[in-house]
């Protein structure tokens, strides 16, 4: 376990240690909600949203892979980038209803970023439930496949088309037009790069454990299947 | 120090969060790969009975 923790950590860390004593409180924020220091979740939310969707993208072009091929790497790989994705969208959605708790004064308050994330989240619950309720693995895989196929075209339109426009735009408090802007100075864009980076390891570092579990599952059955047989 | 308390925050609750997931993933392999172990244990004494049988 010790291991876990330090090889976490070391992914981590630095952008932590940059965040909390190099970059230095926005002034915009301040000016806006009256702590400037708040701006630093941006280093934590920003990468956990742009990587949830960079995975169920990605989760949905191997589901695609997987259709055409029926290659189960393509469906072990499209699986655990959606479970893990999950997750970051998950956290996304918690460290922003915190964000939105500290400006706003309100946990949760349906504005239009915070509905398309809760969409986001019911759409993948729903993915990995439907794959634990089918038992045959072929059709477990195909349905998986061509769910993450459309859950990734659900997301294109929840993150990056929906929240854009203009009649929504008029209505959200989401402050995502003050990085647009360059409202944070370099040292904010520096750190959240590598957070970014680091978020990004961890990530494929789990995909990846997802993956060996599923790998290892497929041989028990293999040879269950082989012993009776 | 007061006003960094929300970055802290949210970073331990991330922090947490994914920490719970990994070793929720490392759990899991452990007792994969320990029934793999025994299921290899049990299929190597039933060869070397049937061996012995002969």
């Amino acid at each position: 376990m010790a291991g876990w923790v330090i090889a976490e950590g070391s992914a981590l860390l630095p952008g932590f240690v940059l965040a909390f004593f190099w970059v230095r409180p926005a002034a915009d924020f301040a000016s806006r909600y009256g702590n400037g220091e708040i701006a630093k979740i941006v280093l934590v939310h920003v990468p956990l949203a742009i990587l949830s969707f960079l995975g169920f993208v990605t989760a949905g072009i191997l589901g695609a892979l997987y259709l055409g091929k029926k290659e189960p790497a393509y469906d072990d790989w499209s699986y655990a980038l959606c479970e893990a994705g999950f997750v970051y969208a998950l956290l996304a959605t918690v460290t922003g209803s915190y964000f939105s708790q500290l400006t706003w004064g309100a946990w949760w308050q349906f504005d239009p970023r915070q509905t398309t994330m809760l969409m986001v989240l019911i759409t993948y619950a729903a993915y990995l439930i439907v794959r634990q309720a089918v038992e045959d693995r072929e059709r477990q895989a195909a349905i998986g496949s061509a769910y993450a196929v459309l859950g990734a075209i659900s997301c294109i339109a929840l993150y990056f088309v929906i929240p854009y426009l203009p009649a929504v735009q008029e209505q959200s408090l989401h402050p995502s037009g003050i990085l647009a802007k360059g409202g944070l100075d370099w040292r904010y864009r520096s750190v959240l790069l590598l957070t970014t980076m680091g978020f990004g390891v961890v990530y494929l570092w789990l995909a990846s454990l997802r993956v060996r579990i599923l790998s290892l599952q497929r041989r028990q059955w293999l040879s269950v299947l082989f012993s009776e047989g | 120090m007061d006003g960094a308390f929300p970055f802290f925050v949210v970073w331990l609750v991330t922090w947490g969060g994914l920490m719970v997931y990994l070793l929720r993933l490392d759990l899991q392999i452990r007792q994969l790969e320990r029934a793999s172990q025994s299921l290899k244990d049990r299929e190597r004494e039933e060869f070397v009975r049937s061996g012995e049988d002969q």
